[in-house]
């Protein structure tokens, strides 16, 4: 009996220990079902769920005002999950019909569609018609899922700012790639519940989880602007330029700010390529030299040392300055394009002629230092920080060793070498009233809703000149499109401030002959500046003012009219002086001068004399190395052209404008009505 | 042979045809994807589980029905028969290897496992020399010391299959009968510890075993080799929350988790049928071992008493393993849980152990019951 109740408590402790234990089981239980539930059904659905990624549309890029220059369009993907490829015994039977509808090889089909992965694309962006057979044809394992692409309503404008896209929609060139965060978006998925063997659950759950459309860039670019400026590019690339002769030049650009904000309402370079088809684009194309290719910017950069020699009060506008027609810089003669000099005038005159002693005196008074701080200062030499990738930083000449005979001719807008989009920020500072800005191309970024996430905002890189300054420049240069060399890019009515510029070729370390950088930029209206607009005509054997201010002038008036500012009342209707060229009496007997270039010394006498024109000779050698006119060009019958000699054609044994004895200046003066335009090309600057 | 008839414990039989409806149920629910998969038939294995419901029901009458004089005259004979077919087991030709173990004799539906007949002998024979010699068990040499050599025998066979689950909740069952029967506490902390250490031996004999064991605690550090069972359990567990994901809706039955339908069964039940379903199982098991421990006090004898707690213990122990491995709490290895997982020996046993218990309970005189 005692051993039977020692039993009985033994069982009563064997019971309370399996009570403890169960008890223990449940509270685990409720650990792992309750508490840890939520995690682990998180786990458990990553484990079940395989989700056929879905593309999100990527951010439009839209125009200041809205308008769509880059969208995402439909497009169609192939998929395959290759388990239930392989399940279903038929990969060769489907590799051959997708191999036949995609046109795509079968033995990359059938490795794709049975890889050792969950899922695999098969080809991306495919036409509708073949998304719609394969679809229906049902085949096991293959899948169509909607993606995107991308689409360039305009075709080619503002190709090289947009960018474009590769075959995954990702940003591979300008505002597509910089801006690739901001358009992504996010992608969603489809998720479908699978079994371990990889063949989906009957009846298992689908999720569809949606992709985030990509936020919309807004440009400052206005694609009207920009339509113009390309317009302009166009009919230049077309041989239809503008006293071009039907002549194409290498390259162009012109480029469009708003100078208040730094905003770039166009930026257009030629020649351009369709963002569409860029695999099609031959390469050199899609350079944007707007913002890539430094050049030196001849007396365009005038406007800089008349900036800084007015904020530093080294000249006063109505300043006497004397023009010999040269200046002697260590020895070298520095000539004046106009032969014979310009004489006496006020330093306003000599920015109106562009009168090169005039501006190396500027420099000089200025002095190395005070020049290379404003140099600095107007932001060359270093990138402008434009949001465009590979922007080149131009080549400024190294302060401590650069001689005085540097400084001259950096006063003159020779030697440094800058960008278009350094230049017009620099001449967007004068404009604006003294300040430094960035130039930007990005408005604002918005939601695809259009609610605005980040806003615009100017940038401030500092100021440069004081407003008194400023606005005396504007007013100087207002008198050179009124009354100088600028005369091209007059517009009657609106009060246009602008300067030209004509830059040498340096190839080799050489200055080449017969080929130019014409340029020329300019401000309207001059009191109040709302565009700045700089065309750089690259490869051209004519003069800045000559073929650049006609463009110059096109799209400051379309763009002026287009943004509805109103032609100022008090401005001129005509230019102070008769315009060189255009408005003198037309040529009464024109002949075509025959191109001499590369000939030997006999010969092109005998050609020219042939064809009824009187001949100088400039300098010693046996090859005609330049000419004035140049080939092709059309003059008064009988006048005469000079031939400049040297050893070999198109090399001249150091760059020209420094030659020592340099007569040309006068012949020029004999050369006739047309003549003037032309001056000396053998210094980078020329009239008009 | 057969007994008179006398009430058995209603609520024991109740807990028993409950626990096997719902291993109907869930092994049907468990066993589908399979079924179609291997055997292009839904039904193929609740077809067989029916079988060996059938089966079981059977044996379970015929338990039920028996005089358990003849238990204890036949002990002897019977744990001779279960050592010749765990002997026969490892003959080659005999044996079938599964999974690396040789666990089965017979072929395909009709094998049967002799460690499972193993048990019920063992706990026959080990009540029947207690109860005959009641006061030896304060003595470790004489009481105890024979009980564990043929343990220790046993055992030794069962584990040249190998199979580590049954000899723990052999051994842990024989460890409650002695127990139960009045062993000294010294002497079971002393065997507990003794236990302890053989295990840590044969775990260190057979390296794969420490991988389980290690394998168990920190199942993420290895997901898809060591710790796949234990995650892929709780993955099944988690997700089904408070009230599971509905009946027949278990995703980590699509081939996630192996032996869904047989050693996992209980996962299967928390992720189809929640925290609510597993708990009622938990208490289901409870019911039964409160029951089963009730009829062993209430026995009229003390070898019915003891083999009372050897068939509570058996299948109670065997169940809270099997929970314990299913929730993360033990290491995996590999045994049944009782009346709910598929089919086979497990379930014929279980059930012929169930109706010895149900038997049990009719002999007991009902004024002198006691909890």
């Amino acid at each position: 009996m005692v051993q039977i109740l020692k039993m009985h408590k033994r069982i009563v402790l064997l019971l309370s220990l399996c009570s403890i234990f169960l008890l223990v089981l449940i509270i685990r239980l409720g650990i792992v079902q309750l508490r840890d539930g939520p995690f682990l059904k998180d786990l458990a659905e990553e484990e079940h769920f395989r989700g056929v990624p879905v593309a999100p549309k990527r951010g439009n890029i839209v125009d200041c005002n809205g308008n769509i220059l880059a969208m995402d369009i439909s497009a169609e993907t192939v998929y395959a999950v290759p388990a239930e490829v392989r399940k279903s015994g038929r990969q060769e039977e489907i590799a051959t019909i997708l191999a036949e509808i995609l046109q795509m090889d079968k033995a990359d089909v059938l490795e794709r569609i049975t890889k050792r992965t969950s899922l695999e694309y098969v080809k991306k962006k495919i036409p509708a018609e073949a998304a719609e057979k394969i679809k229906s044809l049902n085949l096991p394992g293959i899948g169509i899922v909607e993606d995107s692409a991308r689409f360039y309503p305009n075709g080619s404008l503002a190709a090289h700012v947009l960018g474009f896209t590769g075959i995954d929609n990702q940003g591979l060139e300008g505002i597509e790639h910089s801006r690739e965060k901001e358009l992504t978006g996010l992608p969603g998925s489809v998720l479908t519940e699978y079994g371990a063997d990889g063949t989906k659950i009957p009846g298992g759950n689908h999720e569809y989880i949606p992709p985030v459309q990509g936020n919309t860039v807004k440009l400052t670019i206005d694609k009207n602007i920009q339509a113009i400026a390309e317009r302009e590019l166009a009919k230049l690339m077309a041989g239809q330029g503008l006293n071009m002769e039907g002549r194409t030049p290498k390259n162009a650009s012109i480029l469009v700010m708003e100078p208040s904000t730094g905003r770039m309402l166009a930026i257009a370079s030629a020649p351009t390529f369709d963002p569409n088809n860029y695999q099609a684009a031959d390469p050199s194309t899609r350079r944007n030299i707007a913002i890539q290719n430094g050049y030196e910017p001849g007396s365009t950069f005038k406007i800089i040392t008349l900036a800084a020699a007015l904020e530093e009060k080294v000249i006063k506008t109505n300043e006497m300055f004397h023009d010999p027609g040269h200046a002697i810089i260590l020895g070298k003669r520095v000539r004046c394009w106009k032969a014979g000099g310009h004489g006496s005038q006020t330093m306003v005159q000599v920015v109106e002629n562009s009168c090169n002693p005039g501006f190396i005196e500027m420099g000089q008074r200025l002095g190395m230092d005070r020049f290379y701080k404003y140099l600095t200062a107007f932001g060359f030499g270093k990138k402008t920080g434009i949001e465009m990738s590979g922007e080149a930083k131009g080549i400024i000449a190294d302060k401590k060793r650069a001689t005085a005979l540097d400084l001259a001719t950096m006063s003159m807008g020779q030697t440094n070498n800058v960008t278009p989009i350094q230049l017009i920020t620099a001449v967007s500072a004068v404009a604006n009233g003294g300040v430094l800005l960035k130039p930007q191309l990005v408005q604002e970024i918005t939601t695809p809703d259009g609610d605005v996430i980040v806003p615009f905002r100017k940038e401030v890189v500092g100021r440069v000149i004081s407003e008194e300054t400023a606005k005396l420049t504007c007013e100087i240069l207002e008198s050179v499109v009124t009354n100088g060399t600028g005369r091209r890019a007059f517009l009657p009515g609106y009060r246009v401030a602008g300067k030209t510029g004509t830059a040498q070729k340096v190839v080799g370390g050489k200055y080449i002959q017969g080929e130019y950088i014409a340029s020329f930029v300019a401000f309207a209206p001059a009191n109040d500046p709302k565009l700045t607009v700089l065309v750089v005509i690259d490869g051209v054997p004519f003069y800045g003012g000559v073929v650049a201010g006609p463009v110059v002038q096109a799209v400051m008036l379309d763009s002026l009219k287009y943004l509805g500012i109103k032609p100022d009342p008090n401005a001129p209707l005509a230019p102070g002086k008769p315009m060189y060229g255009v408005e003198y009496p037309p040529v009464k007997k024109p002949a075509v001068v025959p191109s001499v270039l590369g000939q030997p010394l006999a010969e092109a006498q005998k050609t020219l004399t042939a064809a009824g024109f009187k001949v100088m000779i400039e300098g010693q050698g046996s090859n005609v190395i330049d000419q004035i006119p140049h080939g092709e060009a059309t003059v008064e019958a009988g006048s005469t052209v000079i031939l400049y000699l040297g050893p070999e054609a198109g090399e001249p044994a150091i760059a020209p404008w420094y030659q020592e004895y340099d007569p040309d200046i006068e012949a020029i003066e004999s050369l006739g009505p047309r003549i003037p335009l032309g001056s000396n090309p053998n210094l980078a600057d020329l009239a008009p | 042979m057969i007994r008179k008839f006398q009430k058995v414990d209603t609520l024991l039989l109740g807990v028993i045809l409950t626990l096997l409806l719902l291993g109907i149920i869930m092994t049907y629910s468990s066993s589908a994807v399979k079924g179609y998969l291997y055997f292009d038939d839904p039904y193929h294995y609740f077809k067989a589980e029916l079988v060996w419901v059938a089966l079981g029901l059977i044996a379970m009458t015929v338990a039920l029905f028996i005089d358990w004089r003849f238990l204890y005259q036949w002990a002897k004979p019977i744990l001779y028969a279960a050592l010749l077919l765990l002997v026969l087991v490892k003959i080659p030709g005999i044996g079938r290897e599964v999974n690396g173990a040789t666990r089965w004799i017979g072929v395909g539906p009709l094998s049967i496992q002799p460690s499972e007949v193993i048990k019920l002998a063992m706990v026959l024979i080990i009540a029947r020399y207690l109860a005959n010699n009641p006061y030896k068990i304060t003595s470790f040499r004489r009481g105890i010391v024979p009980v564990l050599a043929l343990l220790g025998v046993v055992c030794a066979l069962i584990m040249l299959q190998p199979d580590l689950g049954t000899v723990l909740v052999l051994a842990a069952t024989i460890f409650f009968m002695l127990l139960a029967m009045g062993a000294r506490i010294s002497h079971m902390v002393g065997l507990g510890l003794a236990g302890v250490a053989l295990v840590a031996a044969a775990i260190i004999a057979a390296p794969y075993r420490m991988r389980r064991i290690f394998a168990f605690l920190d199942p993420w550090a290895d997901p898809s080799g060591k710790g796949y069972q234990t995650i892929q359990s709780l993955l099944a567990l988690g997700p089904g929350g408070l009230f599971g994901l509905g009946l027949g809706n278990s995703r980590q039955k699509f081939l996630y988790l192996p032996e869904n339908h047989t050693d996992f069964i209980f996962a299967m039940i928390g992720e189809e049928l929640g925290f609510v379903g597993a708990t009622l199982v938990v208490l289901l098991f409870f019911l039964f071992i409160w029951r089963g421990f009730r009829i062993a006090i209430n026995a009229p004898n003390i070898f019915l008493s003891l083999l009372a707690v050897g068939l509570t213990s058996l299948i109670g122990i065997q169940a809270m393993v099997n929970m314990g491995v299913v929730t993360g709490v033990l290491p995996v290895t590999g045994i049944t849980l009782p009346f709910l997982s598929y089919g086979g020996t497990s379930l014929l046993f279980t059930m012929t152990g169930a109706g010895l218990l149900l038997n049990i309970s009719g002999t007991s005189d009902k004024s002198k019951e006691v909890i």
